[in-house]
């Protein structure tokens, strides 16, 4: 950790937690992905909420690759004391 | 390759393909409802009820094959499909049911089609998801499907 240029193996297992972290509260806030409303009411609707599931943990995959990057990159690359405020 | 450079391009090319199956599954479900009436060999008239939708402020009013207008309730039948034309007659509306997860604008000076059937009897509200005036809010209707 610290200013170091290259990420360590630590790193590696912050970063993949954190990424991990945003993804279970994306899926925990979304009701892990089950449609809203019950899909087999109609034939017609279940070709719209089908893809529900699959958009809603696809987003949530993209989400958390590049939220928990930043959050991490925030942490990890942050201004030392030094740099900072005077 | 350098690694950097590989995690780059996985990153890229990882997200790329995450979109592009959003894409494609959307594009294809969206196809089929559009067109769920034509796709499912229903190309004979009889096989489907017209019935046209006109929406106005602030009501929705009901027009079946034979004549009869109704205001804010439509009652169809379970398991059978119908075919609603869609316009308004003043300002833009939104034709919403929640519950069958469908909503499509109604466009004064425009028509379109919306494929429904409904297998489970009950009431389903139908909400304008689009302002339009002050009696906006009171724009409900009721889409009752019965055995």
């Amino acid at each position: 950790m610290g200013g170091e240029k290259n990420l360590s193996g630590r790193d590696y297992v912050i970063w993949f937690l954190i990424v991990g972290l945003v993804f279970l509260v994306w899926m925990w806030a979304g009701d892990w992905g089950a449609p809203p409303v019950n899909p087999g009411v109609s034939p017609i609707s279940q070709h719209v909420f089908a893809p529900y599931t699959v958009v809603y943990v696809g987003a949530g995959v993209v989400t958390a690759l590049f939220m928990g990057s930043m959050i991490f990159f925030v942490y990890r690359f942050r201004e030392r004391e030094e740099y900072g405020e005077g | 390759m350098e690694r950097a450079r590989a995690m780059e391009l996985a990153t890229i090319f990882g997200a790329a393909a995450v979109l592009a199956y959003l894409a494609v599954s959307a594009a294809t479900n969206l196809y089929i409802i559009d067109n769920y009436g034509t796709l499912a060999g229903n190309t004979t008239h009889s096989d489907y009820i017209d019935i046209k939708v006109v929406a106005r402020q602030f009501s929705w009013e009901f027009v079946l094959p034979n004549g009869t207008v109704s205001y804010n309730t439509l009652t169809i039948k379970a398991g059978q499909l119908y075919r609603l034309s869609l316009t308004s007659a003043d300002v833009l509306h939104s034709f919403y049911v929640p519950e069958l997860g469908i909503k499509y604008e109604a466009v004064p000076g425009f028509t379109y089609i919306l494929w429904l059937k409904v297998d489970r009897p009950g009431v389903y509200y139908i909400y304008c998801a689009e302002y339009c005036g002050v009696g906006h809010y009171l724009m409900i209707g009721k889409l009752v499907v019965v055995p």
